[in-house]
Order: structure tokens, then sequence, then C-alpha cells
């Protein structure tokens, strides 16, 4: 019963808030039950994370698809969880003037992410992989009064969807075929699927994970929304790997075929990361620059993720919680940036600093999180992820080297452009703004404070997940068998 | 007298030197997030009073060192993360080298705070002056105390930021800005070297660390030459970045945008030299590879010659001095090239209290030229130096002509390397917005280009939050 309210408990609460949400027509009303619920999946989620053994739960069975509502979390997944929790709590707290719409399709995202990171079943996962895109481009085309954004994502989520199901279709399928009673469990890796099979099965995953993880040519869509959509939902979008999840999922039952396919991922997500990096190095506006800089960053996940090397992998388990983490911060703080000046676009900016000094220290911190300076979560990830591709070839690991710095350049840049100096057009900001209210504040420097604090005393989160990750890998010199 | 020292006590000890610095930081930054700023003095006390405590226990390190048998001593500070195929661990290597510069550093600091104390008085930003002072002295003393390269990096990071953020602290003005922002490219892109370097390093023995066979200068590597080649021009080319050296140098004239304190302090004193304290302590991979060596005296003499002809046509005397100091620091990476390297420590130390002497007097530089002439009302014509007098006329016009912009070397940086970086990049940009404009009726354009100013509820709402 414990571990079914536990299981249930993230999922169902934002459900049924956002049904409370959605009849509300006071809005802050409409935002504190969005945050309570919020709040209860957090406890929720950290309450699983803690308790540091897997947790799992059986529910019906699809008929004809043998199919079945299967819940579970372990050390390896269960810090993603809280980490979409703290996201949504995190933006919740900085914009109390979210709109009850915007509450809604944000409550009904968490539920369906931590569905499809709770699952056990692939027809599971595939049914909340198409879901969560549902209220995400809801949310993006009634923001955008052009439409045009939440129309880029829906084409490259139809096409991550469609990869997404054909992958569990085949996957079914053959393990139907060699005699499995329920085809689409990802609980027990089991042996049984033939290479030609495995290979069928990984190249749409990774179709699915390239569109939602934006890795080229499937990238186009990530720099767009986080330019254009509202902060929060932008926010969860970017933050929530699912992507990494399905990896996750999916290498126990395909380790043959993952030996000679999981390099060529690294190898396009690696160019991916630097081409990403190369694009944000141009730009003048903060949020598409943030766009670009997350799409390298995400790539770095994939880089990690598809090495399979203990090093790697615990550098890419990192890499997510501080990209979710920072990209959410330095989101906060452009959309304040954009409340009071109209603009993102740095050549319009400049002395922010002189106004609003909390905001500069708070980007500048948050910055300086996100490119890996010592004594930050993404220093550890990163040195984890070089140690990793060391073992395969010095000159990948160099030209991770060369991606953060170029990443690491960009956003200097922009804080060095957009908060210091003069300001270029003084009649921009009203006399009346003011530096980053209490909410905002707290959000922010609560990001800053656990990216530093975590960055120092990174053992607690590496050693909850180091036997996971060791039994993941699944192999003593780190290549997956 | 010639005991082993207690290696639990250099532990201690050890840990105290890097915790001084570090605690004084956070003190530091106390005001900076609270309601209400404290007052000049008490910034200013609690400062130089740290500063006092990390010179005694840097002082008292070097003489406890002293009186021991002179060995090198690897200090195991524990290790920061773990995993079951890596570990970082975090030693510090406390030998000659380390503990000269380490309390040349602290003294450095301390007589720059001092001078601040009174220098900065009523400046916007004194705190912040001091809490990044810290920084780079938190991040110095784990540069000169770190015992791999890997931990090396961290002080490194920690100084390179400090660097930049004092460029800029008159941060109202575009002039500091844009030097900044020039600093920091330029570190960052020569950081890769370094970062190169570690990766080589593990690649070739498992660990980066620092401690190689035997006591500094004399220690040697175990490695191959083609391994230490490349790792030295690796790590060259890092030192090209920091140390302001031939091509990437043009940062440091600019850099003197910055407060004179910590012009004196950064980049005629310690930072600067952070790239030499580099290389020195890389004395063994420039041992093992006459390529390196070979390219470093060819590095430091080209800096060495054209930085000491600008500097003869600079018009006010910090930029004067910045030359002056990459002439010299030139002239220490020809003497790292050379295997010269006591003599290279000895002539920096003595560069280092040179520099910080002329940077703090600067301010006072041009009321002294006018007592000159007061004193004199007739100057006698300056010479020009005996090896222009040498060259033909048409010589000295072209010399001059290049010295006066830099030898082109920022020039022809910026239109071989970084335009056309930009010009790729907007490219790329250019073609993503018209692949997401073919996919949606109008979202290549710039959000900018369609967004309208906030209205007045937007802008008020946003002040009364």
């Amino acid at each position: 019963m414990w571990n079914a309210s536990l299981l249930h408990g993230p999922i169902l609460i934002p459900v049924l808030a956002a049904w409370f949400t959605s009849r509300s027509s006071r809005p802050y009303a409409a935002h504190r039950i969005a945050l309570s619920a919020a709040l209860a999946s957090l406890l929720c989620t950290t309450i699983m994370a803690a308790s540091g053994s897997g947790i799992e739960k059986h529910g019906w069975t699809l008929p004809l698809v043998h199919a079945e509502w299967h819940l579970g979390t372990d050390a390896l997944i269960a810090p993603f969880l809280v980490l979409v929790c703290v996201i949504t709590v995190a933006v919740l707290v900085a914009l109390p003037s979210m709109d009850p719409r915007a509450c809604t399709t944000l409550l009904l995202t968490l539920a369906f992410t931590l569905g499809m990171m709770e699952s056990l079943d692939l027809v599971l996962i595939a049914s909340f992989w198409v879901a969560s895109i549902v209220p995400s481009a809801i949310e993006l085309r009634r923001a955008d009064s052009q439409k045009s954004v939440g129309h880029v994502f829906e084409v490259y989520a139809v096409l991550g969807a469609c990869a997404m199901i054909a992958g569990a279709v085949v996957f079914g399928f053959v393990r139907s075929r060699a005699g499995h009673s329920l085809p689409f469990d990802l609980s027990v890796p089991t042996e049984g699927i033939a290479l030609r099979d495995q290979h069928a099965v990984l190249v749409l995953v990774f179709g699915a994970v390239m569109v939602r993880k934006a890795i080229i040519p499937f990238h186009s869509w990530l720099p767009l929304v986080i330019e254009r959509g509202p902060t929060g939902i932008v926010s969860l979008i970017a933050g929530s790997h699912m992507g990494a999840v399905l990896i996750l999922r999916i290498l126990p039952f395909t380790r043959d075929a993952a030996t000679t396919d999981f390099p060529v991922l690294a190898a396009i997500a690696l160019t991916s990361a630097l081409y990403a990096a190369l694009v944000a190095l141009g730009q003048r506006e903060i949020r598409r620059a943030l766009g670009f800089i997350a799409t390298s960053q995400l790539a770095f996940v994939v880089v990690g993720l598809a090495e399979a090397r203990t090093e790697s992998v615990h550098g890419a388990l990192l890499q997510i919680v501080t990209t979710g983490l920072t990209l959410t911060g330095l989101l906060i703080i452009t959309s304040a940036v954009e409340v009071r000046a109209g603009t993102h676009d740095i050549a319009r900016l400049g002395g922010l600093a002189s106004r609003f000094p909390r905001m500069s220290v708070a980007f500048l911190l948050l910055g300086l999180s996100a490119i890996g300076m010592p004594g930050t979560l993404a220093f550890v990830a990163e040195d984890l992820l070089l140690h990793g591709l060391l073992h395969t070839h010095p000159v990948i690991a160099t030209l991770l080297l060369v991606t953060t710095v170029l990443n690491g350049i960009t956003l200097l840049r922009l804080f060095l452009q957009g908060f210091l100096g003069p300001s270029r057009d003084p009649e921009r900001i009203g006399a009346r703004a003011s530096d980053l209210g209490r909410r905002e504040s707290a959000a922010v420097f609560a990001i800053v404070i656990a990216s530093f604090a975590l960055g120092i005393l990174p053992r607690h989160l590496i050693e909850m997940r180091s036997d996971a990750v060791e039994r993941w890998v699944d192999d003593p010199s780190g290549s997956p068998q | 007298m010639n005991a082993l020292i207690d290696p639990e006590l250099l532990g201690v000890w050890t840990r105290a030197v890097i915790a001084a610095p570090l605690v004084v930081l956070v003190l530091l930054t106390v005001p900076m997030f609270g309601r209400r700023m404290w007052k000049e003095s008490t910034i200013a006390r609690l400062a130089v009073f740290g500063l006092m405590l990390s010179f005694a226990l840097d002082t008292g390190l070097g003489l406890v060192w002293l009186m021991s048998d002179h060995v090198s001593y690897v200090v195991p500070l524990g290790s920061w993360f773990t995993i079951p195929d890596y570990t970082f661990v975090t030693t510090a290597l406390i030998d000659t080298l380390s503990l000269s510069i380490l309390g040349v550093t602290s003294f450095i600091a301390l007589v720059v705070a001092a001078f601040s104390s009174r220098y900065l008085h009523r400046e916007p930003g004194y705190a912040r002056f001091f809490l990044l002072i810290m920084v780079f002295v938190l991040g110095m003393h784990v540069l000169l105390l770190a015992g791999s390269y890997d931990v090396l990096f961290v002080g490194w990071e920690l100084v390179g930021l400090s660097s930049f953020l004092l460029i800029a602290f008159f941060h109202h003005r575009p002039g500091p800005v844009r030097a900044a922002l020039r600093a920091m490219i330029t570190y960052r892109a020569s950081d890769v070297g370094l970062l190169v370097s570690g990766v080589l390093l593990h690649d070739a023995i498992g660990s980066s660390s620092i401690a190689f066979d035997g006591a500094w200068p004399e220690a040697v590597a175990q490695l191959s030459e083609g391994s230490a080649t490349l790792i030295a021009l690796c790590l060259l080319l890092a030192v090209i970045g920091k140390s302001a050296l031939w091509p990437l140098g043009s940062w440091l004239p600019r850099a003197m945008e910055g407060p004179t304190p910590s012009s004196a302090l950064f980049y005629g004193a310690l930072s600067v030299h952070a790239g030499i304290y580099l290389l020195l302590r890389s004395a063994p991979l420039f041992e093992a590879s006459e390529i390196a060596s070979m390219m470093a005296i060819v590095i430091g003499l080209v800096t060495a010659l054209l930085a000491t002809a600008a500097h003869r046509v600079q018009s006010d005397v910090k930029s004067a001095l910045a030359y002056a100091t990459m002439t010299q620091v030139g002239v220490m990476v020809v003497g790292v090239g050379l295997h010269l390297f006591s003599w290279t420590l000895v002539y920096m130390i003595a560069h280092v209290f040179l520099r910080l002497f002329q940077i703090l007097r600067t301010p006072s530089a041009l009321r002294d030229a006018e007592e000159v002439r007061a004193a004199l009302p007739i100057l006698p014509p300056a010479k020009p130096p005996i090896a222009l007098r040498l060259l033909p006329e048409r010589w000295q016009r072209t010399l001059y002509f290049a010295s006066l912009h830099r030898h082109f070397s920022e020039l022809l940086l910026e239109r071989f390397v970084v335009l056309p970086l930009l010009a790729v990049s907007r490219r790329l940009d250019q073609a993503e917005r018209r692949w997401t404009a073919m996919l949606s009726p109008v979202s290549g354009v710039s959000k900018e280009e369609t967004t309208t100013a906030p209205s007045r509820a937007t802008r008020a709402a946003a002040g009364s939050e």
C-alpha cells in the first residue's frame, strides 16, 4: 500500500490538481493548488529516492497486447523524479503570476513525465511519452501569438513519438515471438532477442531519443522552444531528460547491438554538442543562446550514456542534474530581465548590474555553475565524462573540452555584455522596475546553493547510484558486453 | 635539524593555508547578500587580518620546511569524489618552488590589500573588490600548492575568474567591460591547453600528478619524448593566454582598465606570472622535449622583442608598464626554454616586486613628471635607444608604426580567427532560422523583431513585485 501510494502519488496528485486548476477562475488560487501538488510530488519522489532500494508495483494487464500497468523506481531513476519535481517547484515559486491554464498544462506535463520515468512497461512508457507532448504543445501554442513555436514542437514531437511507438511495437513483437508472457516488461533484463532485432529496436529508440534530446539533425526545435516558449513549461521540457531514461531502460535488453550502435550514437551526440556550441557563440539573444547551450549540454548526457563506462555514465547522470537546475535558474532570470526591459537582446541591454545587482550576481553564479567552474556540480560531471571518454580516444575527450570552452565563452559574454557596461537604451527600463523579488530570489539562489553544495560534496549523489550504475554498465572494463 | 616533517602536521597546516583565504572569502560574502553593507573599515580590517594570517601560515610552513631536510612532500588532502574506476585525488606538493612563491603571494596580497583599503575609499564596489581579491588569493594558493594538474586547474580557473571580474570593476564604463571580455575569451581559449595536458597525462601515466621523480628542478618525467612534447606544448598554449605572450597578449594592456591595486597584483605581480610558475613546475617535461623547449624560446623571444618595441611607443604609464611586464615575462619563458629554471625563479620573484612597486606608483607618476618639469624648465631631448639609432630612418618609421598597432597580432587574430568563427556561427544560425521558418509560417523571424516594449502595466507590476 505504501509503495503503491509513493509510486502513484507523483502521477495522480498533479493530475487531480490540474483538474482543479483548470476550473479555477482565480489565478493565485490556481497557482497555490499547483504549487501544493508539485510539493506533494516532490515529497513522494524524495522519499522514494531516500529509501535507497527500488520499489515496484504491478497493476492490471492489458489483454491482447499483454502490456502491464507496471511502475517502479530504483537508485538510478529516482533522482530523475526528484529533479523534475524540483524544477516544477522552482518555476512555480519564481512565477506566481502563472495563469490557471499554464498551471494546468504544467501539472499535466509533470504527471506524464513522472509516469514515463516510473514506467517499467514499454507500452506504458510510450503512452506517457506521447501524453506528455499534448499539454506541452497546447501551452506552447497558447503562449506564442503566432502559433509557430507550438507547430515546430509538434512536428518534431510527433516524429519522436512515431519512433518511440515503432520501437515499442518491434520490441514487443520480437519478445512475444521469443515466448515472453509480458513482452513489454522492462523490469528484468532477459536474453532472447536476436542481434538483428536488437539493432532494429535500438535504431528506432535512438530516433526517439535523438528527437527528445535535440541531437542533430533533430535539434532545431529546442532552441526555438527555449527562445520563445513560456519559462515554466520550457524548463520542464528541457530539464526532464526523458530520452536519458529511455536509454537506461532499453540497454539491458540490447547489449549485443549496443556494442556497435552506441559508439555511433556517441559520435553523433558529440558532433551535435560541438555544433550547438558553435551556433551559440554568435548569439545576441540570451534565450536563444541558452537554447543552443542547453542543446549542447543535453548532447553531453547522450555521449556519456552511449559511452557506457562507469565514469561516463556517472558523469552523464550528474550532467542531467546540473543542466536541469541551471537552465531553469537561467530561464527564470532571463524571464525577469525580459519583463523589466522588454528584451533579452544584449545589444539593447547593458547596465543591468547597476539597476539589478541581485539578478546580475545570480546570472553570473548560475552561468559559472552551467559551464563547469570548479566547485560546481558541472565540474564534477564534466571531469567524469572526460575520464570516461579518455578510454575511447583522447581526441574525443579534447572535442568535449573545446565544446565546454565555447559554451563558457558564450555564457560569460552574455553576462559581460548584457549585465555590465553602460545601458544601451536607458529609456527601456521603467524607473519603478526593481530587482529580483523575494520569490524569484528564493528559487534562483536555492538553485545556486544546490549547484555549489552538490559540486563541493558530490559523494552522496554518486554513492546513491554507484551500485545501480555498475549493474547497468555490467562490465568490469566499462563497455557494454 | 634535518628531521622529516610529521606528515599529519603537514596535512593540517596545508589545509589551514588553503582554508585561511577561503574563510575570509565566505565572511566577505555576508554583506553582499545581507540587508546592510558593512563599513569600509570592517571590510578592510577583515581582509587585511585574513591576509596577515595567511602570510603567517605560509611563512611558518616555509620556515618549518627550511628547518627540515628540504625534500619534496606530497601531502594527501583526501579525495573529492570516488567511483569504482576513478578517484579525484587532491594532493599538495610542498617544495622549494611552491613555498618560495607562496610566501611572496601572501605578502604581496597583504601589501595590496593595505594599500587598497585607503586607495579605494568611497569607491562603489569596495566590498566587491576585496571579495574578488580573496577569490584570487584562494586561487593562487590552490594553484601553487597543487599536487596534480587537475587540482592546479581549479586554482587556475579561480585566478582567471577574479582577474576578468576585476578588470570589469568599473562596469558602468564600456572600456573595462570590453577589456574584461577580451581577457575572458583569451583565458578560456588558452585553458584548453591546460585541460588537454591533463587528459594526455592521464592517458599516458594514469594520473595528472605533478610530483615527477625527484626534487625540483632536478625532477624527471617518466614519459616518452613524444608524450612530453605534446603535453609541454599544450601547457605552453595555456601559458600563452594567461601570461600574455605573443600572439595572445593583446588583453594585458587593456586589462589596466581595472583599479590600480588589482592591476599591480594581477598584471604586474602574480596572475601574469602564474603561467611562468606552471612552466617551472613542468620543468621535467621541457627537459624531456627539445621541441617544446625550442618553442618556448621562440615564443619568449618574439614576445620580448615585440613587447619592448610596443612599450616604447605607449603614451600612458600603465600601458607602458604592461608591455614592459610582457617583455620580462618573455625573457623568463626563454629562460625556461634554456632550462635555466632556478635562475628564472629568482628573476621572476625580483620582477614581481619591481612591477608591483611601479604599478602601485602609477597614480603618482603624473605628479612626479610634473615636479620634474617644474624643477627642470628645459628638459634635455630624449635620445632614442642605441638599437634604433643603428637602424635606417625608414625602418625606424616602420617599426614605430608597427609598434603603435601592436604588431598587428590582434588585427590578424581578429581577421583570421575571431571573425570567421563568428561568421560561421551566424550563418549556421541563419540556416537554423530558415529551416524552422519552413516548418512554420513565421518562426524564422527573431522574437526580438516581433516583441514590443512592455506595457506600462507590466513595468509597474515588475516594479511593485
